[in-house]
């Protein structure tokens, strides 16, 4: 959080914490200097040291809209050229200090000396709880999603959700309504790191894919780094979602609950020392199983939850403590069956738990934050293919870090120490295999941000990490660039970013079939290389109108050493693994038109993916007492999240209370492997001292067609809702009625190939939902 | 509305259209096209007996689905190197677990280094094919036999040995003392046991294979007036598919295994010298 906010005021691309609101203007006279332009220099200084402020932002606005902003340099001095005449307001803010707010009027000749006084009550003021506002601050790979943002999104409840947000960026690509599964930018589920407030969630979805594993209530804003993320993360190499969580409120109580067919839930806010201390209480439970079949005349399976509990205390005047504690519940059948017994047996549950804390400390009139968090996360998967049988996957991960950041004027260096420790537990039924492990590894990160004159920042940054067991040390350089052809407040922003990647533990699952949501979390093999990526990612933005913004990405991934699964041609196997190596690239572009009523935003993303997998033996992660490997000719093929082209189209229009929001997505097929069919396998069989083998019954084998060679039809959906909120004393009252799925597509969820029984997504749903905040 | 709102409409608008135009194609197709016609073989050609068989099964669509008929299915084989045709007969066939399995049959005896195509035909079109090379009947190099009386033995090299030696037997036709008639007597040796440079070779224990011998007929291990009237050996080939059954690069638009076993021999006169070491009375032709 602390660089976060530091980040944005670095930024200077819009004001954050603004605390004190008394408008000074001020009468200080300095030297004058004319350049000829319209033009304003000044210098920012302690108000009691009277010593200059080096890094210090500086923001004019007009008429409440952000025009540029400076970061005051080694002597603590800033300019502005090149504007406008007219009244502006001048926000200076600096980390230690009171926020100050100015108005002055251009042109103006004189020196505007800014003295900012002392905070003592630092931690409150600096770490105010507030979402991002750096609305204009543009990073290649980065999307920062905000409370509003979620609430553009058609739900089938009155409550709103990240993952249905998520859907609707471009380059992520889901494998539907059932199961929870994101790839971001051609990277799969398990290459994906999601932190919550730091703690890391294997399985950060809920079984009905348009709802994430905590609500958006406590959501304060949300990092998406679709690749190309800084040395502060590690353990993944495709993506990051990066979850900040508000506190609850240390002032007054307030609650809310909501009610509706897929989703309930409430949220109370707490403050236990008011002022200082405040309990955050969330907790959403489905009830969509027990109603569907009133409701929509056929069975939903699913059932899911999460409670989440968030205590934060600031505990004097340069500390604070955060306790957080999040569970989660997921239970449903994924699989096709026309068997009563089978879909009542056949099921898959997951349980994520994570707590941890995270103690901040922030010596006044130093440069330095010092932050240490210690958290433990674990996901417990079980699968029960029939009804005796059961598989279990179990990971836990312990993680500790201290960060220190340093203020060093405009620039800033982040340095951090970490250690992680994971262990994994599966047993695979009737397959014969199970293992226990776990790997351990420590290191450190250092990242930089500084200035090359007006117009270009520089964040290089680098990742050492150091393992307990047979694999290899990385070494991870990482890096940013952002241009800004006309300074801060530029309407047209350049950003590159890229990196090195690496992944020691990987998830392994069933690729074969888009819908197996049971994943087997191992270590890398040890002697071999881990899974890396190398991405580079280039993007433009531009806002030609207040009202219309534009954005352009592409984006490179070159993948190496990647696990995936081999098929033989035997059905009830434990799958062997090959390595490959492939890539992903694509093209992401987005408009947004946001105006007072109505909002619309596209999204069209063009993408490949292709692995390669050169001649090798299969090796055989899950299966020590194996016979012999199979033996795997180079193949070049595409992977099944695979998604060519996608559009994500939003549109919202608000009359007063009421609010109206329309989605619709479009995505085009997804590879997967056709069948040629089955037959008895005799190859145990045929023997030349066995004449009888021609009446034995044998195996029953699949032959497979074409890796990966055949499309699944489009997926195309269109939801919407409406909404109307109620003012009642003292609280709100919000209805919302909507529609998922409006015109009944029947997009494929899973075709089982075994059985020839088909699975569609989720049909068209009716649904209302109220929700009632007290505030 | 605001003015500015309004042309948004046309979004909307324009999005309706796409929702027409996304079409509603919603099948899939989960059978490869050539997937129709694909069929599963299992068998062998074997030298040694004169009956040859093979189950074909056709692929069926889903693991539940029932066998399909197989009406209309012609197997046959030809013989590359003479061009001999052989229509194959279909026999039903009760599986262990009770099904019904179809399996073809032809009378005829491969022949060694011949190569055989299994041809499968449905209504007329050739559909499906398989090749079985029978093994090539290798060079035998005999060297002169070694050592004395307790360990007599003779190395034999087998060059150009291109396919899978099984099994090796050294035979020895001999006649008892009593003149009761020539018995021949199998010794196995099992597999060869070093490979060289381009082929195989092993050591024949001759002074062991006198008591096997001797075992064989019920004699006593003293007895002297046993002729040895012939020694050869008796080796059986797989072809290579055997090695790596999963393969199947010999097999065309069919899945399974077809594969060829074949038989050869090779004779050889040990000198007089050699078979009075060995105990016994030397009767070989030409000696």
């Amino acid at each position: 959080m602390l660089l976060e906010i530091w980040a944005i005021t670095a930024l200077a691309l819009q004001s954050t914490v603004v605390v004190a609101q008394n408008t000074v203007v001020s009468q200080n006279a300095g030297v004058a200097q004319n350049t000829g332009d319209p033009s304003f220099f000044g210098r920012v200084r302690d108000a009691e040291l009277r010593t200059t402020l080096p890094g210090a932002t500086v923001m004019i606005s007009q008429a409440g809209k952000p025009i540029k902003g400076d970061i005051t340099d080694s002597n603590g001095q800033f300019s502005f050229i090149d504007i406008d005449p007219g009244t502006y307001v001048v926000t200076t803010s600096f980390l230690g200090y009171e926020s100050k707010v100015d108005t002055l009027q251009i042109p103006r000749k004189e020196l505007l000396d800014i003295l900012l006084q002392p905070t003592r009550t630092l931690l409150k003021e600096v770490l105010v709880e507030t979402a991002r506002l750096d609305a204009n601050r543009f990073v290649a790979g980065l999307e920062t999603v905000r409370t509003e943002d979620l609430t553009r999104v058609p739900m089938p409840d009155v409550s709103y959700d990240l993952a249905g947000y998520l859907l609707t960026l471009p380059g992520v690509v889901s494998t539907g309504d059932r199961g929870g599964q994101l790839f971001i930018r051609g990277g799969t589920p398990t290459q994906n790191l999601v932190l919550v407030d730091g703690m890391r969630i294997f399985q950060p979805f809920h079984i009905v894919g348009f709802y994430s594993a905590f609500p958006a209530d406590i959501i304060s804003y949300a990092d998406v780094y679709a690749g190309g993320f800084s040395a502060r993360y590690g353990g993944r190499i495709s993506s990051v979602i990066d979850i900040k969580t508000i506190n609850g409120s240390k002032e007054k109580l307030t609650y809310s609950a909501s009610i509706a067919p897929f989703l309930s839930g409430f949220n109370v806010s707490i403050p236990i020392r008011p002022g200082d201390t405040s309990l955050l209480i969330s907790a959403r439970e489905s009830i969509i199983d027990r109603i569907s079949p009133s409701l929509l005349g056929q069975e939903l399976p699913f059932r899911f939850g999460d409670r989440y509990v968030k205590l934060h205390s600031y505990l004097n005047q340069t500390s604070s403590l955060t306790l957080t504690a999040l569970s989660t519940s997921d239970e449903g059948n994924l699989e096709t069956s026309n068997d009563i017994d089978d879909r009542t047996y056949r099921k898959s549950t997951w349980k994520n738990k994570a707590f941890g804390g995270k103690y901040q400390y922030i010596p006044p009139e130093s440069a330095v934050m010092t932050e240490l968090s210690v958290y433990y996360s674990s996901l417990k998967s079980r699968y029960r293919p029939t009804r005796d049988e059961l598989r279990t996957a179990d990971v836990s991960d312990l993680n500790l870090n201290i960060g220190f950041i340093y203020l060093l004027g405009p620039s800033q260096l982040h340095f951090g120490i970490f250690g992680n420790t994971n262990f994994f537990d599966y047993k695979l039924g009737s397959l014969g295999t199970e293992g226990e492990s776990g790997v351990t590894s420590v290191g450190s990160f250092f990242e930089s941000q500084f200035n090359i004159g007006k117009k270009i920042r520089v964040e290089p940054g680098v990742r050492l990490e150091i393992f307990s067991r047979g694999l290899k040390n990385t070494i991870a350089p990482r890096g940013r660039i952002t241009f800004l052809p006309s300074g801060t407040g530029s309407h047209n922003q350049f950003s590159l970013a890229g990196g090195v990647y690496h992944q020691q533990i990987v998830g392994l699952n069933n690729e074969q079939d888009v819908s197996d949501v049971f994943t087997i979390w191992s270590a890398s093999p040890t002697n071999t290389p881990v899974p890396k990526a190398v991405h580079l990612i280039g993007g433009w933005k531009g806002r030609p109108r207040p009202w219309l913004e534009l954005t352009l990405e592409g984006y490179r991934k070159n993948l190496s050493n990647i696990s995936f699964p081999v098929f033989g041609n035997a059905i009830n196997k434990v799958a062997e693994f090959s390595k490959v190596d492939g890539f992903a690239h694509g093209v992401d572009s987005k408009v947004e038109v946001t105006t007072q009523n109505f909002f619309f935003s596209l999204s069209v993303s063009k993408s490949k993916v292709e692995y390669h997998r050169s001649a090798q033996r299969a090796t055989g992660v899950f299966r020590p007492n194996f016979g012999q490997a199979t033996t795997l000719d180079e193949n070049t093929f595409n992977p099944p999240h695979d998604r060519r082209e996608q559009v994500n189209a939003m549109v919202q229009y608000r009359m007063g209370a009421s609010k109206f929001s329309l989605r619709w997505q479009y995505g085009s097929g997804l590879p997967f492997t056709q069948v040629n069919g089955y037959y008895a396998d005799l190859s145990n069989s045929v023997d030349p001292k066995n004449t009888d083998y021609v009446t034995e019954n044998g195996t029953t084998f699949v032959s497979r067609s074409e890796l990966y060679g055949a499309r699944l039809p489009t997926y195309h959906r269109l939801d919407m809702t409406v909404e109307r909120s109620f003012l009642l004393p003292g609280a709100e009252l919000t209805a919302m009625a909507g529609v998922i799925n409006v015109y009944d597509r029947n997009n494929i969820f899973e075709y089982n190939i075994f059985t020839g029984s088909r699975i569609d997504q989720l049909p068209i749903i009716p649904s209302v939902g109220i929700r009632l905040d007290v505030k | 509305m605001s003015t500015t709102d309004r042309p948004f409409l046309t979004i909307i608008f324009a999005l309706s259209f796409i929702l027409l135009w996304s079409g509603c194609e919603n099948s899939i197709d989960p059978i490869a096209d050539e997937g129709e016609n694909a069929f599963a073989v299992f068998g062998y050609l074997d030298m040694r007996v004169p009956t040859q068989k093979v189950r074909v099964e056709l692929l069926r669509p889903t693991i539940l689905s029932d066998p399909i008929s197989l009406e209309g299915v012609q197997v046959s084989t030809i013989d590359r190197n003479n061009g001999t045709f052989q229509i194959w007969r279909d026999s039903s066939v009760v599986l262990d677990d009770g099904s019904a399995g179809v399996v073809y049959v032809a009378q005829f005896r491969p022949e060694l280094g011949h190569t055989y195509s299994l041809l499968i035909s449905r209504n007329d079109k050739l559909v499906a094919e398989a090749i079985a090379e029978l093994p090539i009947k290798p060079a035998v190099t005999v060297a002169a036999a070694v050592g004395d009386s307790v360990n007599v033995t003779q190395h034999l090299t087998f060059l150009e040995l291109t396919d899978q030696p099984v099994a090796l037997f050294v035979l020895y036709e001999v006649i008892p003392p009593d003149d009761s008639g020539v018995d021949l007597v199998r010794v196995g040796y099992g597999n060869p046991r070093m490979a060289t440079v381009g082929g195989w070779e092993f050591d024949i224990d001759l002074s062991t294979d006198r008591f096997a011998i001797l075992n064989a007929l019920g004699l006593n291990v003293g007895t002297k007036d046993v002729k040895l009237k012939k020694v050869s050996m008796e080796m059986t080939l797989f072809s290579k598919e055997w090695s790596q059954p999963e393969k199947g690069e010999n097999l065309e638009h069919v899945l399974g295994f077809f594969a060829s076993v074949g038989v050869f021999e090779h004779s050889w006169t040990l000198n007089s010298e050699t078979v009075t070491k060995m105990g016994f009375v030397d009767a070989q032709q030409g000696n």
